[in-house]
């Protein structure tokens, strides 16, 4: 019973292959039985072979006979025919071997017996047999090149040699492009040749050209006649280079047939070369020797610069070196330009002109890849097409700052089965270990060769209206996450707009720390951090400041989005009460790095993330790739991702130096915040006290709190067991 | 309760007592977590009895559903916000971390409980249970979302016990860790007044002024201005500097006549206490008369630590509008009680007594309610004229009879005394004192002005004599500027 169950189970799965493969079987197993009759054929009892050889003509004329023979098939009934004719022939019955032979000349008209080793005396037989069927043809023409086929059945090209043909009466017919076809009733009489002479009449034009470069395509009122090819004939080269061509790079002569009279237009065409059209005038059907064409290249020059730099260059998905660089000989049109970086890419279309040059500043973009929509009951089951629909469309529509395509399932599956996963298991409720899920969406990254992932969840409802829409960053555990509700366009574009929030990782700086009072009509200065702008230009403690990019302040936060505000390299206008007089400073400003509020900012903290990492990798031992790795570290932290927290704080203390602000000891007393939160008390406090030996560090921003006061804080509660 | 067995145990009991034939009872999940709903409804739409009746259902009918700590915590905050009933409250939070101590419900409930014992904590025993409770909440659930608020409360039980560097460590904690939470503001709030406290000024300037530019639609962003400008005032140079503001238009009337106490309490009220009206009245920061208290004989007003006026008159103290205490001691004869006739000041203390000074025996009595406790600090004569309890809870006293001011801690000891002289001091006859969110104090000379201490009583700066002809009674507004009321004149003065 296992046993026909097995059967039963490979039935199923094989029987369509077997029935497909059905015609093909039978003529192996026919060769196979054709195989076996020869070799009986040559043994000691070759009188068994007929049998066999009459099996294999039965079931091959069958197929003949329903028009499914192959020629491979032919084939083998013409063997077979011959040596059941030898057999015949060896058994004495030659009546029955001249049947056979007469069946194989009607198959086979040209067909002969191998002198050299078969019988002389069969072959005379078989010859004899032939004499008395076959007549000869022979077909010329003027011009020749033209087809002739009796009874539909193509037999050679003109001009040809006598041709075997089974005697008898047949329809023939000459046809040559641009000719006009001719047809007659022939007689062929056996062991007679009847010979033809055709002069055929012109019914349309040709033309011959000769392109310079090779491969253009040739279209005749839009309509394309191919492509030129091949080497110039030596006997050519002259005229080519007479009209500027260079013959080692021009095609060959190429005809340009059935070229009706009258006014056409003819287009020359080759990518990355100035188009060709011009007037052809046919007055009467001959042949046309049109002028060697020689098309100009259209290309042009692409100036690449990248940021951050070393994105690998593609146009048209052909790999072009590494950015910056200049990409001359450009062909010119829509190109698609692509740079491709560890931290993201940038894909933009190009018109590109001929002999103009186009400058590309490529800002590469982290690609959001979209796995999927996860359902977890069949009220989601029904909206999920829907939310698919309406992700896929809003999303590359409303997200500016990132790059969006729909990820290869096949990757997706392939990448989570190694782990033994699927994609449910990775998403909230669901808790993963943060090390494998981490592991997980970072192989995915490397194989979709993206940044962060989309993934949509559809709760167990009844009447499913809403869903959670998730964010992952490479390398992040925790989502950020937003409720959409599944038919509202509105929902998922206000999530998606948050992707577009830019958080600098630097931005003006003053260096002046001011407070607000209900004492002075404006902020006053509390305090100017050393060798700030704001020191330079004089301030000091107990200034009022009334005015700012002229207009009047009152409160500490105009001021600071007047700081905001200011472009780089300008300075910022204000008036100072010093109690002295108004006074007008022009204070010019720094950039200076920061500690990214992600909380209230409305921005993703994964998306952040994301733009974090691009800084890291793109610019790999800088000062913004330290500050980008401290500022991932507080997002982890915030994420309630320690582990991720304290790597990124670790790498981010060694890569930063010890200096005033945010520096190596501000890094240090995070990791020391980290190393607390997974339950190392000892370890954290090595590295706040680490932290606490850097005298000039802040948090925050450079003119923030003193990690040194904050972490001798932190160790007087660890070390006092609070 | 999200605890599985429970659960599963329930509808174990469920389907055995379910006769045969019988339709499938609802899930007692479902029943409770009706329950709860309909619950909470009721008490929201005043439905007291209703409410609390599903409630308890809950409590008593489904202990074992996910939903009986949900309903023992709405129990325990109606008791407590509602009836004020703390010890019942306390009780049934008790419960929720005994029964379910792996709910979502119990660190809200140490959270509580916590706060209970903070509101009236008076002795470190006391702070030392608040605080028990707050830690637990950041030691046990670590991923709880009450571990901010723990933080913060954490801080200012720290405060409070002077433990000035744990508090700014805890209130630290809170907001680097917790920069999104609701109590964020209050967080950094906490920050700046702990680094001040802990004798930072400069830096808790920063971080009030970080409130103001982080959550500036946070009722805590006014709060931090009016910080901001009374630390400015006195850190903000050399040493601090009072002026007279010339903007300000002291009210006029009876009410400014015989002035005897001047208050503001935290809602922004000016409370002037008048013997030629007989009363206390009080005015918004615009002069629009509010509440008035009426009473023979006013003698002082003070600020509790709830923030309600503290109005002493000769026979009696209000407290609020409502409760009206008057007192009795023990007299030398045995169980005879003598009524306190001449009050001379009055203040409430953080565990809710009361200080009571006693003009006609020159002491200072403790009273719980109107129950007489002890004498306070001691049974020494004083002649006290002004009681106030200080942010921290101590007592401040001003003393007639030897013109000094004494600070006393809950249990009586002496934290600081100053006067009648000092360096760089001299007064004459001292008249009011005050004190500011700070704890500076500020002490009215009749004939010399202001002189401002440090909470450790060291003189930080004068001011008012030539600006004052006859210094009366004085209080300080929440920006910390010094109301002082001019005895001859008969106007309020402003110093900025």
């Amino acid at each position: 019973m296992r046993a026909l169950r097995l059967f039963l189970a490979l039935a199923l799965a094989l029987g369509p292959t077997l029935v497909r493969a059905q015609p093909a079987a039978s003529l192996v197993e026919i060769r196979a039985t054709l195989d076996l009759a020869i070799s009986e054929f040559e043994g000691p009892q070759q009188g068994q072979s007929l049998l066999r050889f009459d099996e294999v003509i039965s079931r091959l004329e069958a197929e003949r006979r329903q028009e499914t023979l192959s020629p491979e098939g032919i084939d083998l009934l013409v063997k077979a025919y011959e040596y059941r004719a030898r057999v015949q022939m060896n058994l004495g019955n030659t009546e029955r071997a001249a049947d056979s032979f007469r069946a194989l000349i009607a198959l086979a008209p040209q067909h002969n017996l191998d002198a050299a080793s078969i019988s002389p005396k069969v072959v005379d037989f078989f010859k004899g047999i032939k004499a008395q069927m076959i007549g000869y043809v022979t077909v010329q023409s003027a011009p020749q090149g033209a087809t002739v086929s009796l009874n539909g059945k193509v037999l050679s090209v003109t001009d040809f040699f006598p041709l075997e043909v089974i005697a008898g009466d047949y329809t023939l017919e000459i046809t040559k492009n641009g000719y006009r076809q001719e047809s007659r009733p022939v007689t062929v009489t056996a062991g007679e040749t009847l010979s033809l002479q055709f002069d055929l009449v012109r019914t349309s034009a040709s033309g011959f050209v000769i392109t310079e470069p090779t491969d253009v395509e040739i279209l005749i009122d839009g309509e394309s006649k191919g492509s030129t090819s091949g080497v110039l004939d030596p006997a050519l080269a002259a005229i080519a280079a007479a009209r500027g061509l260079d013959p080692a790079k021009s095609s060959s002569r190429m005809e340009i047939p059935n070229l009706p009279a009258g006014s056409h237009t003819i287009e020359f065409k080759k990518a990355c070369y100035e188009t060709l059209r011009m007037g052809l005038d046919i007055p009467e059907p001959q042949d046309y020797e049109l002028p060697p064409i020689k098309l100009e290249p259209s290309v042009g020059t692409i100036v690449l610069t990248s940021d951050p730099p070393g994105g690998q260059i593609f146009i048209d998905g052909d790999a072009q070196g590494v950015a910056p660089r200049t990409l001359r000989s450009v062909c010119a049109g829509t190109r698609r330009v692509e740079v491709r970086h560890a931290a993201g890419r940038f894909v933009q279309d190009v018109d590109l002109k001929a002999r103009s040059t186009v400058e590309l500043a490529a800002q590469i973009r982290p690609t959001l890849a979209f796995l999927g929509v996860i359902a977890d009951g069949p009220g989601g089951q029904r909206v999920l097409p829907s939310m698919v629909t309406r992700l896929t469309r809003l999303a590359p529509l409303t997200i500016r700052a990132m790059n969006f395509l729909k990820a290869d399932n096949a990757v997706v599956e392939r990448t989570l089965a190694a782990e033994h996963m699927k994609l449910a298991d990775l998403l909230p409720p669901q808790k993963p270990d943060p090390a494998l899920l981490r592991r997980v969406f970072e192989k995915l990254a490397a194989a979709l060769e993206v940044q962060g992932f989309l993934v949509g969840r559809i709760p167990e409802e009844q009447l499913a209206r809403s869903a959670t829409l998730l964010v992952y960053a490479a390398g992040s555990v925790v989502p950020d996450s937003a409720s959409v509700v599944v038919e509202d366009d509105a929902s998922y574009q206000t999530f998606f707009a948050s992707f577009d929030k830019k958080v600098p990782l630097r931005t003006p700086w003053s260096g002046l720390v001011t407070i607000d009072t209900l004492l002075q009509e404006g902020p006053v200065v509390l305090r100017v951090v050393p060798d700030s702008p704001a020191a330079k230009a004089g301030f000091a403690k107990g200034h009022v400041i009334t005015e700012a990019a002229g207009g009047k302040i009152a409160r500490t936060s105009e001021l600071l989005a007047a700081i905001a505000a200011v472009e780089p390299g300008k300075p910022l206008s204000l008036t100072v009460n010093t109690g002295e007089g108004p006074k007008s400073v022009e204070l010019p400003l720094e950039e200076a790095p920061r500690e990214i509020p992600v909380a209230g900012s409305g921005a993703l903290a994964n998306k952040i993330s994301m733009d974090l990492r691009q800084t890291i990798e793109g610019y790999p031992g800088s000062p913004n790739a330290a500050f980008a790795r401290l500022n991932l570290g507080l997002i982890a932290l915030s994420l309630h991702d320690y582990a991720g927290a304290h790597d990124a704080f670790i790498k981010a203390k060694n890569e930063l130096p010890s200096a005033p602000g945010l520096s190596r000891g501000t890094a240090a007393f995070y990791a020391g915040a980290a190393l607390e939160h997974l339950g190392y008390s000892k370890e954290a406090v090595e590295e706040y006290t680490q932290a606490s030996q850097d005298a000039g560090a802040t948090l925050l921003s450079q003119d923030g709190p003193r990690v040194q006061d904050i972490a001798k804080r932190r160790i007087g509660a660890l070390s006092g067991g609070r | 309760m999200k605890s599985g067995c429970f659960l599963a145990a329930a509808l174990l009991l469920v389907a055995l007592e379910r006769p045969a034939g019988a339709q499938p009872p609802p899930r007692s999940d479902d029943q409770a977590k009706r329950l709860l709903d309909d619950g909470r409804i009721d008490l929201a739409n005043g439905r007291a009895k209703q409410g609390l009746d599903a409630l308890e259902t809950i409590v008593s009918g489904f202990p074992n559903s996910s939903w009986a700590d949900d309903a023992l915590l709405e129990i325990g905050r109606y008791a407590e916000e509602v009836d004020k009933d703390a010890d019942k409250a306390r009780d049934l939070y008790d419960q929720i971390v005994k029964k379910y101590p792996q709910s979502d419900s119990a660190p809200l409930a140490y959270l509580r409980m916590g706060r209970l014992a903070f509101a009236t904590a008076a002795t470190q025993a006391a702070l030392d249970d608040a605080l028990a409770n707050f830690q637990r909440v950041i030691r046990l659930y670590p991923e709880s979302p009450a571990i901010p608020e723990a933080l913060v409360a954490s801080a200012r039980v720290f405060r409070r016990a002077g433990r000035f560097d744990s508090a700014t460590d805890a209130a630290r904690r809170a907001v680097l860790d917790h920069p999104a939470s609701s109590v964020a503001p209050e967080a950094q709030f906490e920050l700046g007044l702990s680094l001040t406290m802990a004798g930072e000024p400069l830096l808790g300037l920063e971080e009030f002024q970080r409130v103001r530019t982080n959550y500036p639609d946070s009722p805590a962003a006014v709060r931090a201005l009016n910080a901001t400008t009374a630390l400015f005032r006195i850190y903000g140079g050399d040493r601090p500097l009072f002026l007279k503001d010339p903007a300000y238009t002291s009210p006029g009337g009876e009410v400014l006549k015989d002035v005897r106490s001047l208050a503001v309490t935290p809602d922004g009220l000016t409370w002037i206490a008048s013997n030629k009206t007989k009363s206390a009245v009080s005015f918004d920061p615009s002069f629009a008369l509010k509440m008035g208290l009426s009473a023979d004989d006013p003698q002082t007003l003070a600020v509790s630590p709830r923030g309600e006026i503290v109005f002493a008159a000769r026979l009696a103290v209000k407290v609020g509008s409502r409760d009206v205490f008057s007192y009795a001691t023990p007299s030398n004869k045995p169980g005879i009680m003598e009524p306190l006739d001449r009050i001379g000041a009055a203040t409430i203390l953080v565990s809710g007594d009361a200080l009571v000074s006693d003009l006609r025996r020159k002491r200072v009595v403790r009273f719980k309610g109107s129950a007489f406790v002890s004498t306070f600090p001691d049974s020494s004569e004083r002649e006290v004229i002004k009681l106030l309890t200080t942010p921290r809870g101590d007592a401040v006293m001003l003393r007639k009879d030897d013109k000094s001011v004494e600070v006393y801690d809950d249990s009586g000891r002496l934290v600081v005394k100053i006067g009648p002289r000092g360096p760089g001091f001299e007064w004459k006859k001292p008249v009011d004192v005050a004190i500011d969110s700070f704890s500076n104090l500020y002490v009215a000379d009749e004939d010399q002005g202001i002189f401002m201490f440090s909470p450790k009583g060291a003189l930080m700066t004068a001011f008012g004599s030539s600006d004052v002809r006859k210094t009366g009674a004085i209080a300080v507004d929440l920006s910390g500027a010094l109301l002082v009321y001019d005895d001859r004149a008969e106007a309020l003065v402003r110093f900025k």
